[in-house]
């Protein structure tokens, strides 16, 4: 159940990335979507085994194929740090389209009803597993899995939506 | 419409499996918020200043000090078979000499490129004066500081423990607030190193916030 549904336009929130040089930017979800057809893929933990073994993976290999079909970008969101984040990046040296974005207090999450309260063990509050087609702001397709599965929010999933 | 959820199976169960020691988990629930209501938010649109830990920190005294026994917590690790399993305080330092260090988070810069390497690098001359184990904590989950390991080449050097919910950070008063800064690190750990004999400690080098001054591997030999 979500709070973002088809035919919203998809909330503003703020994004944040490390560059080479290690400095914290900041970047709006509307700057990164407006006027193109993107999909934002939401994953609960950087360095966890889904999602680093087959869910990013996946977009990163499908990368090329979603461009053909339209898709200008796909963006990586999780509730890590953006250090953690940059580093989660660069274990995929093959990766040329997939960004990399930190939601490090889980503010975005919340602001579209994605979060998943995972307190034990420390992983507090985290994204549910999601990949969302948004296009020029407005959400068209909502792909979000129940508890740990990995059945709807995979690229060919998208693929097939488009 | 809640569904319980456990993390092992937000995990992948059949790559991750946890050991009989690890503490019990408890399912949770999707936490399912049924409204929906767009908020403006303040938009950030210029790149933020250069982050630097060490900077207009707030003075936290810590609660720990020389002489004192370590408070009990229980921190996380991944073994050498990708088990995930968990320690205590007390069971980590009874009996022995450990040097304890921990860093505001993995993979940031300074922690990465000198506070960690140097403690590897110089693990053999500090097992050789006598201290039985290295571990170095954060705030930080276990997959991160998993990940973190690897990509330093750490091997049994220097243990890397996940104190996740900060709660062995908060009972020894070392809480360093980052939440206000533009990077949204949360609450995470001081630097520091500490030296303590069969739990208690001898030695304590503790940082204004993420500052490096003397909390380093270097400065722990000196003193054994």
């Amino acid at each position: 159940m979500t709070c973002t549904a088809v035919g919203d336009t998809i909330p503003d929130g703020t994004l944040s990335y490390a560059d080479e040089d290690d400095q914290i930017l900041n970047v709006s979800v509307h700057s990164l979507a407006a006027c193109k057809q993107v999909i934002l893929v939401g994953v609960p933990g950087a360095f966890t085994p889904t999602c680093s073994l087959k869910h990013v993976p996946g977009f990163i290999e499908k990368a090329e194929e979603l461009k053909s079909k339209g898709i200008s970008e796909i963006f990586l969101i999780s509730v890590n740090d953006p250090y953690v984040m940059k580093a989660w990046a660069k274990s995929y040296p093959e990766n040329k389209h997939v960004k990399f974005f930190s939601d490090s207090s889980a503010a975005y999450i919340k602001t579209l009803g994605l979060d998943l309260d995972v307190s034990d063990r420390g992983f507090g509050v985290r994204s549910q597993r999601f990949a969302l087609l948004i296009d020029d702001l407005k959400v068209k397709v909502v792909n979000v899995e129940s508890g740990g599965q990995f059945k709807v929010s995979s690229a060919e999933d998208m693929l097939k939506s488009l | 419409m809640a569904a319980s959820l456990t993390v092992s199976r937000f995990l992948s169960p059949t790559v991750l499996s946890f050991s009989a020691t690890t503490t019990k988990l408890y399912p949770k629930s999707f936490s399912s918020k049924l409204s929906f209501s767009p908020r403006s938010l303040n938009l950030h649109r210029r790149p933020s200043k250069p982050i630097s830990f060490s900077t207009k920190t707030t003075q936290i005294s810590a609660s720990i000090s020389v002489g004192d026994k370590l408070p009990d917590a229980t921190l996380s690790y991944f073994d050498a078979d990708g088990e995930l399993q968990t320690t205590s305080v007390s069971s980590l330092t009874a009996g022995k000499k450990v040097v304890l260090f921990a860093v505001p988070g993995a993979f940031t810069p300074t922690c990465s490129q000198k506070h960690l390497p140097g403690f590897v690098e110089k693990s053999g001359e500090l097992k050789a004066k006598g201290v039985d184990t290295i571990a170095c904590v954060s705030v930080n989950d276990s997959f991160v500081m998993r990940a973190w390991k690897e990509n330093l080449g750490i091997n049994d050097e220097v243990l890397l423990l996940s104190d996740g919910n900060g709660e062995f950070t908060k009972k020894i008063g070392c809480e360093l607030d980052l939440s206000d800064k533009p990077v949204g690190l949360g609450v995470r750990s001081r630097r520091y190193a500490l030296l303590a004999e069969n739990g208690v400690v001898k030695v304590l080098n503790l940082e204004e916030g993420g500052a490096f001054t003397f909390s380093g591997a270097e400065d722990i030999l000196k003193v054994l």
